[in-house]
């Protein structure tokens, strides 16, 4: 029936074996709901359900889905390949623009209004001392060590997991921070 | 003539009254904090209002990445797109509770929803100059036109070796921020953020903000995250850190669970810069590595403690990262 599914979801199903199957996951709550979890999450980026929808489904389904689902709950298992890095340099992105673009920035687009504004924050500065060189860190999407010695795949799985995970919370902090008044009106 | 001189009194006498008035109200007035806040609130309110698309490149080492942004504010908070317009197509839709990432290169995306309360909004009115200040110095270096627009440069120097120095261009009108480099000292920019082109107050559609990659088929396996990883309790906290560099205070403390092994992650942020720390036991079949380990800006430090790999992630050098490594504990 998993085949089926999966060919259901793949659109690779002629009329009447669309129908039978159909037939087949109105009478099976577990495939009905696999078949939901695959679907919702998209179906609420979507607008097509709601988050709140989305999150109530998975808040009364979580233990039936430990039961039905062969990785229920999984995390994204980065692979060795460079994909993980790119795809936490694009969270780095989306992180960037939420907290340094409305948190941050805010903060010191405010600092820099007021040493405008007042005339009184004005610092003596050290000489700068950052070379205003071009972009300088060249081998910036592999894994280095300090003394040159060979990285294993295994640690660098490691490594791109744990640097996900290190995005996934900025994308998410960043999410927050851009979120400040909001949530400050909102909260109790 | 007369009029004139007349009226020119007239603006004397008022001018005077407003004197009067500004000198009798001085000790009313607000404070340096206070003005302070009043200009915070209007920047904020006035990013917090602005919806917008644009073009974003994002350059680090060789390698330069370009996204197309929307962004689309109401009443009800933000919706926002990404896509990628170099390299493999991905995609991040956001909203101020959830974030979709669509990999479809990888047939993979993840989920993760969030509840208000996973931040304390004590954490998040941190985010004050007065505290920045402590660890930055602050510099106007004039302006500068990024995006053709007018935008305010501001540079600000660590006061230390644990955080690299920024150099922030500010749009003049919103406050937003259209460029940003990450610098350090030896080595120049490490990395830049810059909008190429942006219009603000943009009309935007519904269609800018659904996502365009498929993840309908079965092959499209989706991770999430939901908000129950919520804070853990004191009694949950098995280690502790001892010490931090100045600056640095705990956001977050999670365990999640994967493969039937668990991780805590400890997250540490001054405001700019935010480091990861991980504690996860040790694989029997693999050896956790000991040192340091580089990607860009992120730099990392890895150490065992009882059985248990640590490791230290972020965007700040390595004396960073091996100070909080080295003050891990284990508390029962």
């Amino acid at each position: 029936m998993t085949i089926e599914l999966s060919a259901l979801m793949d659109g690779e199903v002629s009329a009447e074996e669309h129908e039978q199957t159909l037939k087949k996951l109105c009478n099976d709550k577990s495939l009905l709901r696999t078949w939901e979890q695959y679907h919702l999450i998209d179906f609420a980026a979507r607008g097509e359900c709601s988050e709140s929808d989305l999150r109530a489904a998975f808040a009364a389904k979580a233990q039936v889905m430990k039961a039905i689902s062969p990785e229920p709950a999984r995390r994204v298992k980065p692979s060795t390949k460079s994909s993980a890095v790119a795809e936490s340099i694009k969270l780095k992105i989306a992180s960037w623009l939420g907290a340094m673009g409305l948190g941050a920035a805010i903060a010191v687009a405010a600092s820099g209004g007021f040493i405008v504004y007042s005339g009184l924050f004005d610092e003596v500065l050290p000489a700068v001392q950052f070379q205003k060189s071009s972009i300088t860190v060249a081998a910036s999407t592999k894994w280095t060590s300090d003394g040159n010695e060979e990285i294993s795949n295994k640690e660098i799985q490691k490594l791109n997991e744990n640097l996900l995970a290190h995005s996934q919370g900025l994308v998410f902090a960043a999410n927050l921070y851009a979120h400040l008044p909001q949530l400050t009106s909102q909260d109790p | 003539m007369n009029l004139s001189l007349s009226r020119i009194n007239t603006a004397r006498v008022i001018g005077q009254l407003v004197t009067a008035v500004l000198l009798l109200t001085l000790p009313a007035m607000p404070t340096i904090a206070q003005s302070m806040e009043q200009l915070f609130d209007r920047i904020n309110a006035s990013a917090n209002t602005t919806s917008y698309k644009g073009t974003l490149t994002y350059s680090h080492g060789a390698h330069t990445e370009a996204m197309q942004v929307f962004r689309a504010v109401n009443d009800q908070g933000f919706r926002e797109r990404i896509y990628s317009l170099t390299g493999t197509p991905s995609e991040i839709v956001r909203t101020n509770k959830a974030v979709w990432c669509y990999f479809p290169d990888r047939k993979e995306g993840f989920y993760k929803a969030t509840n208000k309360n996973l931040y304390r909004i004590s954490d998040l009115q941190s985010v004050q100059v007065s505290e920045l200040r402590k660890y930055y110095s602050m510099q106007v270096r004039g302006q500068d036109r990024i995006a053709n627009r007018l935008t305010k440069r501001v540079l600000l120097v660590p006061k230390d070796a644990f955080r690299y120095g920024h150099e922030m261009w500010i749009d003049e009108e919103t406050g937003l921020l259209l460029r940003s480099d990450l610098l350090e000292t030896d080595a120049g920019i490490i990395d830049s953020y810059m909008f190429v082109e942006i219009t603000l107050d943009a009309e935007i559609s519904d269609s800018d903000l659904q996502p365009s990659l498929s993840s309908t088929n079965a092959s499209f396996a989706w991770g999430f995250s939901l908000p129950d990883d919520s804070p853990m309790t004191a009694d949950e906290l098995r280690w502790a850190v001892k010490s931090v560099p100045d600056g640095f205070k705990k956001v977050k403390h999670v365990r999640s669970t994967s493969d039937n092994s668990m991780t805590e992650q400890i997250i540490f942020s001054d405001n700019l810069a935010t480091v990861s720390l991980f504690i996860q036991k040790q694989d029997e079949n693999e050896n956790g590595f000991v040192g340091f380990r580089r990607l860009g800006s992120v730099n990392a430090y890895g150490r065992i403690i009882n059985d248990y790999h640590v490791i230290v992630m972020g965007d700040v050098p390595a004396k960073t990262v091996s100070v909080i490594g080295n003050s891990v504990i284990f508390k029962h």
